[in-house]
């Protein structure tokens, strides 16, 4: 010590920390909070890409400033006009049978001929979607064509000495067509190709008036209107002989059913989908719809007004897609669709006329629906037809208006539909066309002329990527880019009105058979699915969990506790594919027999366990007391029993309540007469004693607690022991006895005044159902709502529960006056994390629900869930398709779903934490 | 985690409570009772109905547990157990094969209808006598080639009657084919080099069982060159074609790039075509000389078939073998379950690749997902400052542990795949291009995509035993001059890494049962080649795999004949599920025994 003092030199040691240990420090620190920072921006990149995905869906249309080209064109109005996939050259089709292509860039014209000089063409139809024409002429044949551009590509290698030098990008005229060089480096060629069949005489006599034609794979249909009222449709069938390459004819006429004298001749004649019917409009708003299914004998099916406001008048009535939906447009500026329904006939009257009746039709239809005269209705009609709109109609079929674009400006001009998609195009009196989406009513883009002429004729391009109009002296061509135009709020969460269907309604079913199959993507039966799934699973299993983890908690053994609870965690690493394929190929087949006897285990099962309680009460208190730790055995017993309990009872419950077979008692549906009554599945009180023997028991059991117990508890207290379990068992019995009864008599009641379960929580069965699944499910989330509730309860201070015992409560009273209270938020916030299990799981439902898109609470049938439909569907949806979308928006719910659900968990448990530490 | 709660509480309870263990939580209670002659507490108030439906619930919980991995065990472990073939005799006809599964059911009147008129009335008498019910058992007929069907069901009714009706013919052999499913026969020759010897069964089997293993030999060979060395061709012939492709769409066609490119192109092709046709004459060689070698075999209604041997995988007589012989044709069953590759749509043979797969995959998932989840971990808990926003982070990382899973696939098809996969084959393998190499599904997209899964998992344990760490050690370490990452270094990290172990092992449990995700981002039925194989560059994470949880639902749901994969399910269910109960159990005994030898150093 004293050495050192002396040799103090005044310098204070200094140690350095070492370069290198800041530098690692550095880079330490520097790269977790990099690292850390960006791993949890990588966890959140999932919610905004799922975002990011999806908002196109939502953005509206845009539209391109107008590429406006005078074109030296005819002056008057054409029938048809047209444009190629690459927007560069436009056609037009003039009454006089002129064709004129023309560039769009800058209006000159490179084609104008004459399609027809002998005879001459009076009636033309063209169809977008195959590019189908038809025409008319004056000698009374029809001759189909195809107008369509051609495309090919030659390398430039090939090409002609002039067009080599061309630059990327530069367009020549060349031949009657255009040549682009492409940047691929090719040369591209557009021209008009037209093809023409050959003429089929279709009237004798007369010139064709109006004209349409429809194309099926080896016959063509025609409907020609002659001049002279003559309204014939044609079926003719080419046969090609293959030896000698000659095509023959065979023609099958029908003449419908029109007198020229009554009406002046129509303006526009319609041959819907492969001619299966005719619709004759004219000016006036007048449609007569002709049923020709049957080409020997077709039949007026109705005849409407396509123009209900008054003074209005029909100017313009095309096809959408498919040639099932009829769009017309008015004076008044209304255009509205039309399509066929064909709803449940409820009587057909003396003349043959079936009576269509519906409440379900919007007023707009309904007003229009004939309200047939008392007498001329069956009797069991005549008390509803106050309440029931209806209409006669001779095919059992009638035109609705499905879709209303009202736009509430100038009268329509004319209307174009799009070739491969719903999307309509109205130019109107004011010089402004609009673009439409008709399924969804999306309004998508308004485009207008220059000087307020109006579009004399417009036309959708074939990729749908922009509009083509001419006016009486100029083209215009927009590039629109329409989006995702089947898509809005309305149309993915509301009811939609889909083509063929009664009304509007809520449907998934995202592809079909044919390219003009129309998706079909509201999310509300996938969103009612995992509803569905999520309810039926926590009814069985959030009880089972709620009670096993009190019981874990409360009243095992530590020692048996710590071998229980990790058996049941150790559950919840179990794969849900697992479960999944126990649930669909060994329960789903198994279940199916033993219905009855599952049903009845649902009473059977905690009817055991309290009968095994009460007989537990009448052993003497030492034994009780002192074998208590046995009764974890029993109860493990009695499950067992319960069940070979109820499969004794299934039978015997199938007879008396289900007429000797549950399947037959599901599926069976009035008829409507009074057999019915007779029948042996007549009898729904099966079906509500499911619903009200839970309800009775508790209601029952509400009775006992509120005012039996206190005015037997005084009394009890006199007794010993051995007398109060007897009394209990008693009171246990009269409650059974009470619960049925009182069953069984709502059931009765219900039944009797003609209320029917079926149809509601109970229906027809199928063998993949939601009982299955809520069966599987259950047992899915009990792992995982059990172990936080467990630990919920466990989290209780100890303190607590040793005051309330030590103040002289017993175990359960503890438990359910203390503990469960206190640990309430616990508890709920482990039912909340179970719920968001339920809502995401995906292969149990994929494989055990059946996969059914169907909108119906009955637990016997199937359902989609939105994951399921994820894991079905977006392997086979086409990228940024609207279809691919929609099922990113399909997780987008899905995640914000479990999201709430687990923060509203998380919060209520981190607040549930600290009032626990606070007591 | 388990051992530990029990360990407290058993401190608790006292020893000397005996038996009353089960209810005395509460020592005081039952002493209180004990000390009095007459018990005054109400009977209600012990609420006995309501701890016995606890309990009950408790012990349904348990009995499903047990009953559900008890049909799977039992149904995984029973399946390659051979059984004997059963010859029976029904009304019309004769049905020979396995029986796979018995039932009961009530057969309409149609079914009687279809036996012959003479036999009708006893059939229906029977039924009727036996309550409308009968049995009927489900035989594996196989034969495909003769009888159209796999499976048929033998009703009690149809059996002829008689003793013989229902019998173990000795020589019947069950044979294992490579396609077209079993095959049930008697052996009544076999063709030895092209000449066939009608020869007695006992004669037949013997010659069977010299030859076949040749054959079979020479068979793994040809596969050997088909899959070997004419993939590497194949594979040399592909990658010339790209590389010409990235010239032409650099330079263009026919510039003095390309030319070069090409005629190096048309050298490679003319060398491979040499060695291809070699490997196709050596292979040519191989079959004609196992087309020599066949079995005749005469099924139980008569007809003769004659099999090749080489399209046998495996044959016994049934009836006739003894425990030994039963358990070797069990082992070599499961050998080729665990080591051989699919057959028959997936129904028949190994699930190999789909071991690797998994395996594979759940790997390169824990590679990606623990540095990172560590990293995020530490951040969180030692270098982020505390606040609002960093509770919020959390409880939105331990809400992220609830996303379904099926989201986080959608992430990664639409993300990984699509965006991250489209751009590197746009920047890199241009050339094969519209053909995606990286922009579809894939293993290293799933790996990523359940690593994202998974990262919560590891986070939130990582994080928590880091907070389990405490202060006290760090402050001293502090004080002894440490820097903030020699502390982490050496004293938190070591500390924590028991929980690190165990939210990583977690992790690969939760990662190797997952499916769902799998099903959007590269699982597939049937995986030509390996990810990891022998062609440069040995490891291809851009290819799809197969997955045993996705193959559990292909074999379960897609399967064209469902009841042949039906066995299949369970031993693959049953693989799965030890895979993931020994990942489980790891993460336990690595939790024990580090806390172990962690414990000891503790001060």
């Amino acid at each position: 010590m004293n050495k050192d003092q002396t040799s103090f030199t005044g310098r204070t040691r200094e140690r350095k920390t070492k370069r290198s240990v800041h530098f690692f420090d550095l880079v330490a620190r520097t790269t977790i909070t990099i690292g850390g920072l960006m791993t949890v921006v990588a966890v959140f990149t999932v919610c905004i890409f799922l975002v990011w995905v999806v908002l196109p869906l939502f953005t509206s249309a845009s539209a391109s400033a107008p590429q406006r080209s005078a074109v030296a064109l005819a002056g008057e109005r054409p029938l048809f006009i047209g444009s190629d996939e690459y927007r560069r050259l436009g056609w037009a089709l003039y009454p006089d049978s002129t064709l004129n292509v023309f560039r769009l860039d800058n209006g000159k014209t490179i084609v104008n001929r004459k399609l027809f000089e002998s005879p001459k063409m009076t009636a033309a139809v063209y169809s977008t979607q195959f590019a189908d024409a038809a025409f008319g002429f004056e000698d009374g044949s029809v001759r189909l064509g195809r107008i369509s551009f051609g495309t090919s590509f030659i390398e430039s290698a090939d090409a002609e000495p002039g067009l080599r030098e061309l630059k990327t990008g530069e367009v020549v005229e060349h031949n009657g067509g255009l040549v682009e060089k492409v940047p691929s480096g090719q040369l591209r060629e557009l021209a008009l190709s037209v093809k023409l069949e050959e003429a089929v005489p279709a009237i004798e006599g007369t010139p064709v008036a109006r004209i349409d034609a429809a194309r099926g794979s080896n016959n063509m249909v025609f409907a020609v209107l002659g001049q002279d009222g003559q309204l014939v449709i044609e079926n003719v069938r080419a046969r090609r002989n293959i030896m000698t390459g000659k095509t023959t004819f065979t023609k099958q006429t029908a003449r419908l059913p029109f007198d020229k004298s009554t009406h002046r001749l129509p303006m526009f004649l319609r041959l819907a989908g492969l001619g299966d019917n005719v619709f004759v409009a004219w000016e006036d708003g007048t449609l007569v719809r002709y049923d020709t299914r049957n080409l020997a004998a077709p039949v007026v099916a109705e005849e409407m007004d396509l123009v209900p406001e008054p003074g209005g008048s029909l100017t313009a009535l095309e096809f959408l897609i498919g040639k099932a939906t009829l769009v017309s447009g008015d004076s008044v500026g209304n255009v509205r669709a039309w399509f066929r329904v064909k709803p449940e006939p409820v009587a057909t009257l003396d003349d043959g006329k079936q009576v269509i009746a519906t409440r379900d039709l919007p007023a707009s239809v309904a007003s229009r629906l004939v309200h047939p005269s008392a007498q001329t209705l069956p009797q069991h009609l005549r008390d509803r037809a106050k309440e029931l709109a209806f209409m006669p109609s001779n095919d059992g079929s009638m035109l609705v208006p499905a879709h209303l674009i009202h736009t509430g400006k100038a009268g329509v001009v004319a209307l174009a539909s799009s070739a491969r998609t719903r999307l309509l195009a109205a130019s109107y009196a004011d010089g402004s066309a609009s673009l439409h989406q008709v399924t969804s009513e999306k309004h998508l883009a308004t485009v207008s002329s220059d000087n307020a002429a109006p579009f004399t004729s417009i036309a959708i391009t074939p990729k749908d990527d922009g509009l083509v109009a001419v006016t009486a002296a100029s083209a215009y061509s927009w590039a629109v880019d329409v989006g995702y135009p089947e898509t809005t709020t309305l149309s993915l969460l509301g009811k939609v009105w889909y083509e063929g269907y009664e009304k509007p309604e809520h449907i998934w079913q995202s592809v079909g058979g044919t390219d003009d199959f129309e998706p079909k993507l509201g999310l509300v039966p996938l969103i009612f699915g995992t509803l569905k799934a999520t309810i039926y699973s926590l009814m069985f299993g959030v009880p089972i969990a709620l009670l096993a983890a009190i019981y874990t908690s409360e009243f095992l053994s530590p020692r048996a506790r710590g071998q229980i609870k990790p058996a049941i965690e150790m559950m919840a690493s179990l794969p849900s594919v697992v479960l999944g394929f126990i649930a669909a190929l060994v329960i789903a087949p198994a279940v199916e027999g033993v219905v009855p006897a599952l049903l009845c285990a649902l009473i059977c099962v905690p009817l055991v366990f309290l009968i095994g309680a009460y007989v537990w009460q009448l052993l003497p208190y030492k034994i009780a007391l002192g074998y208590g730790h046995a009764r974890f055995p029993l109860m493990v017993l009695a499950f067992p029993l319960g069940l070979w309990l109820s499969y004794i009872v299934g039978p015997w419950v199938e007879h008396w309540f289900f007429a000797g077979n549950i399947k037959l008692w599901l599926n069976w549906a009035p008829s409507g007469t009074p057999a019915d009554l007779d029948s042996a599945y007549h009898s729904a009180v099966g079906g509500w004693m499911l619903l009200f023997v839970p309800l009775s028991a508790a209601l029952v059991g509400f009775a006992i607690m509120q005012f039996l117990n206190p005015m037997i508890r005084p009394l009890a207290s006199t007794w010993d022991r051995k007398r109060a379990a007897l009394m209990d068992v008693v009171k246990f019995l009269a409650a059974a006895a009470a619960t049925l009864v009182l069953a069984l008599f709502f059931s009765a009641a219900l039944s009797a005044i003609g209320f029917d379960a079926r149809g509601s929580f109970i229906d027809t069965y199928v063998q993949r159902n939601a009982m299955v699944v809520g069966l599987i499910m259950g047992f899915a989330i009990i792992p995982i709502v059990y172990t936080i509730s467990d630990d919920a309860l466990n989290s209780v201070p100890r303190h607590l529960r040793s005051a309330s015992l030590g103040a002289g409560a017993t175990q359960w009273q503890t438990t359910i006056r203390i503990i469960v209270p206190t640990a309430m938020s616990g508890l709920f916030s482990a039912v909340m994390i179970g719920i968001g299990r339920a809502v995401g799981e995906t292969m149990i439902v994929l494989m055990a629900a059946g996969n059914t898109a169907v909108l119906e609470w009955n637990i016997f049938s199937g359902f989609r869930t939105l994951s399921a439909n994820i894991a079905v569907e977006l392997p086979e949806a086409v990228k940024n398709s609207t279809h691919f979308r929609t099922l990113f928006l399909a997780a987008l719910v899905l995640f914000a779903m479990t999201f709430v659900l687990n923060t509203i968990a998380e919060m209520v448990r981190l607040r549930f934490r600290k009032r626990a530490f606070q007591l | 985690m388990t051992s530990t709660q029990t360990k407290p509480g058993a401190a608790h309870n006292d020893p000397t409570a005996g038996p009353r263990a089960g209810v005395a939580i509460k020592p005081p209670a039952p002493s209180y009772n004990r000390s009095r002659s007459r018990n005054k507490t109400s009977l209600y108030a012990h609420g006995e109905p309501m701890v016995w439906l606890t309990g009950g619930a408790l012990a349904m919980c348990l009995l499903m547990i047990i009953g559900l991995v008890a049909l799977i065990v039992a149904q995984g472990v029973a399946t390659f157990w051979p059984g004997p073939v059963v010859r029976y005799q029904t009304l019309d006809g004769v049905r020979a094969g396995e029986t796979t599964r018995l039932e009961n059911y009530s057969p309409e009147d149609s079914v009687f209808e279809r036996l012959p008129e003479s036999s009708r009335a006893a059939a229906r008498k029977m039924v009727a006598d036996n309550g409308g019910v009968t049995g009927r058992r489900l035989v594996r007929i196989g034969n495909y080639e003769i009888t159209g069907e796999h499976f048929a069901w033998v009703s009690d009714f149809e059996i002829a009657p008689g003793a013989d009706a229902v019998s173990t013919p000795p020589w019947m052999l069950v044979v294992e084919r490579l396609a077209w499913g079993r095959f049930y026969g008697e052996p009544v020759g076999v063709v030895i080099e092209g000449k066939l010897i009608p020869c007695e069964p006992a004669e037949a089997w013997k010659l069977f069982g010299e030859h076949h293993p040749a054959v079979r030999e020479r068979w793994e060979q040809r596969r050997r060159l088909e899959t070997g060395d004419i993939g590497v061709i194949n594979h040399r012939a592909e990658q010339a074609r790209l590389a010409l492709r990235a010239v032409e769409m650099k330079y263009g066609k026919e510039s003095p790039q390309w030319r070069a490119e090409h005629e190096s192109f048309l050298k490679t092709e003319e060398r491979d075509k040499a060695e291809f046709d070699r490997i196709a004459r050596e292979i040519e060689a191989l079959n004609n000389t196992n087309n020599g070698y066949k079995i005749v075999l005469r099924t139980a209604d008569g007809t003769e078939s004659t099999l090749g041997m080489a399209d046998i995988v495996r044959a016994y007589p049934a009836n006739q073998l003894s425990f030994a012989q039963k358990s070797v044709v069990y082992l070599s069953r499961w050998w080729e379950f665990l080591t051989d590759d699919p057959r028959e749509a997936n129904s028949e043979g190994g699930v190999y690749p789909a071991i690797f797969g998994t395996v594979v995959m759940t790997l390169i998932m824990s590679l990606l997902v623990v540095p990172f989840g560590v990293l995020a971990a530490l951040y969180l808990r030692e270098y982020a400052k505390g606040g609002i926003l960093i509770s919020a982070v959390r409880i939105a990382i331990n809400n992220l542990a609830g996303v379904p899973s099926i989201v986080f696939g959608v992430f990664g098809l639409g993300f990984f795949c699509y965006i991250i996969g489209g751009g590197i084959d746009q920047l890199f393998f241009s050339a094969k291009l519209p053909s995606p190499t990286f922009g579809t599904g894939g293993l290293m997209w799933a790996s990523f995509t359940l690593a994202l899964l998974t990262l919560p998992v590891v986070i939130v344990a990582t994080e928590e035993t880091l907070a389990a760490v405490p202060g006290s050690m760090r402050e001293g370490s502090y004080a002894c001059g440490a820097s903030k990452w020699q502390t982490i270094k050496r004293i938190v990290l070591p500390r924590a890494m028991p929980g690190i172990m165990t939210g990583m092992i977690l992790a690969m449990a939760r990662g190797a049962g997952e499916v769902a995700p799998l099903m959007l981002v590269g699982a597939v039925k049937l995986a030509p080649e390996l990810p990891v194989n022998g062609v440069f560059p040995f490891f291809h994470p851009e290819r799809s795999f197969m997955h045993l949880g996705f193959h559990i639902y292909d074999l379960g749901f897609q399967s064209p004949n469902a009841e042949a994969a039906k066995p299949m399910v369970f031993t693959t269910t049953l693989l799965l599920i030890l895979i993931i109960a020994v990942l489980n159990l790891a993460a336990v005994f690595i939790r024990a025994r580090l806390r172990r030898r962690f414990s000891s150093s503790q001060f």
